[in-house]
């Protein structure tokens, strides 16, 4: 009992918290001088040296050497990467939204196209059509550089453009030549509007309209029901030689060099899609124009 | 508005380094009674306090230094048996030293330091914490996360048996 009392004493002596009173019942008891030693060596004891900056270094060094990889900065960031992803699909969407279909023909070939709405296209040689599937019911616009032959199915505004004007329509049926320089429109049933930057005209049935090279127009005419180009001939009414000319050379993928005529004669009548030489023939010859042959593919006009 | 002091500033965290290392040391010392490892120790803590100084609150900066080497300590030598070396240190009070009175004291540190190296880890270091670092038990409790009540028991113990050990060589 007694030594207990002591050790408890003796453990709150070390935490100097004995009143005046317990101190000195304390210092009465025998083991005091054992107290007092154990007390006094024990806090004379020392820790070996804390090599304080050595530690502080390395501490400093190696939280240096982990903070490098956190350091590192991307080089595109992340958000980078998403706004690229909703380009793409942005891109995506818009061509598919805008996509167009495109059709072309070759020297001498033709195409028969049926549209969306069941309207009928046939283009004729060395021609290139294209048009937005997108709303196509309501949005018939059509792109056309070269000869086409048109059948139009009831519904809004038909457009045909070219670079030279465009042609508009309201159920019919048309030919449209943008070969070149020409801009030569047929109507063969209903009604067709054509506009050029010069010139505004309404053909009807029958009727036709070409404007040339030097922006002159001429009304005319025509008698066929089909354009005849889609019969396997190319029929010609009083047309400038040089539309001739250009028709032949899509046809029969030839150079020919008319620079020793005179151009500005004109030619009616009509030439054949199967035969190049008896076409060359048939349209040179009464004009007395000698068609010779250099080659395969270049043909120079001589005057007779 | 006084300004809140955040760990993670350098100067800040220097500052918390200079104040508590030294201690932390000794405290580790206490526990491991090796060198460089309680060298280790002290530098682990700070690196962890550093990586999370954003959680940790100036404040409580020392504890959780304290829990953190404590904890390091706990994984890694929990069980090793330890000798403590302990330099000799303070001056000397004594004039009337004989070389008989020298040998005894010389004795008494020997078997003294001994005594030490046998308590149990846990007593060790709240008796030591007290008597080099002078530390009061109430900050021994704080610094070990126990209880003081805790602490007095323990303290009481490792006196008990520095008691019984010492009273042979000690010569009155």
């Amino acid at each position: 009992m007694e030594t207990n009392y002591n050790n408890e004493l003796f453990t709150r002596w070390l935490n100097e918290e004995l009143s005046p009173d317990e101190l000195r019942e304390f210092e009465k008891s025998p083991k005091f001088s054992l107290y007092q030693k154990i007390a006094q060596k024990s806090s004379e004891l020392d820790t070996p040296e804390f090599n304080e900056d050595k530690v502080f270094k390395q501490i400093k060094t190696q939280l240096s050497a982990q903070q490098k990889p956190t350091k590192v900065k991307k080089l595109f960031p992340k958000f980078i990467f998403s706004a690229a992803a909703s380009i793409v699909v942005l891109l995506g969407v818009f061509f598919f939204l805008n996509r167009s279909t495109n059709y072309s023909t070759s020297y001498g070939e033709q195409l028969a196209i049926t549209l969306p709405d069941n309207s009928e296209v046939i283009l004729n040689a060395n021609s290139t059509l294209s048009y937005k599937t997108q709303n196509w019911k309501k949005n018939r616009i059509l792109d056309l550089n070269g000869e086409a032959y048109f059948k139009v199915e009831k519904g809004s505004d038909f457009v045909v453009e070219s670079t030279i004007g465009t042609v508009s329509v309201l159920g019919t049926q048309f030919n449209v030549n943008t070969k070149g320089t020409t801009f030569e429109i047929k109507c063969f049933e209903g009604k067709v509007k054509v506009k050029t930057d010069n010139h505004s005209r309404i053909l009807t049935k029958g009727k036709a309209f070409r404007q040339l090279k030097d922006t002159t127009a001429e009304d005319f005419n025509i008698q066929e029901i089909l354009p005849s180009w889609t019969q396997g001939e190319s029929n010609f009414n009083s047309a400038p030689l040089n539309q001739v000319i250009i028709a032949l050379e899509h046809q029969y993928n030839i150079k020919i060099d008319a620079s020793k005529i005179a151009i500005t004669q004109r030619f009616t009548g009509s030439f054949t899609h199967k035969n190049l030489n008896v076409a060359l023939q048939t349209v040179f010859v009464p004009l007395r124009i000698n068609p010779s042959q250099v080659d395969t593919k270049n043909i120079v006009l001589v005057k007779q | 508005m006084e300004k809140v002091e955040s760990v993670c500033e350098e100067n800040v965290f220097n500052g918390v380094y200079k104040t508590h290392a030294k201690a932390l040391y000794n405290f580790m010392y206490y526990k491991c009674g090796d060198v460089s490892k309680a060298e280790d120790f002290v530098q682990e803590s700070y690196i962890k306090l550093w990586n999370n100084c954003s959680k940790v609150v100036f404040e409580k900066a020392k504890s959780y230094l304290f829990t953190c080497a404590n904890n390091l300590f706990l994984n890694h030598v929990a069980h090793k048996k330890i000798v403590l070396r302990h330099q000799k240190a303070g001056a000397k009070h004594h004039t009337n030293e004989n070389p008989e009175f020298l040998l005894e004291e010389k004795e008494f540190m020997a078997k003294l330091q001994q005594t030490i190296s046998e308590l149990p880890e846990d007593q060790r270091t709240i008796f030591l914490l007290n008597r080099i670092d002078k530390k009061k038990y109430r900050e021994i409790a704080e610094i070990q996360g126990i209880a003081m009540k805790t602490v007095e028991k323990k303290m009481s113990l490792a006196l008990k048996y520095l008691e019984k050990n010492l009273d042979t060589i000690h010569k009155v």
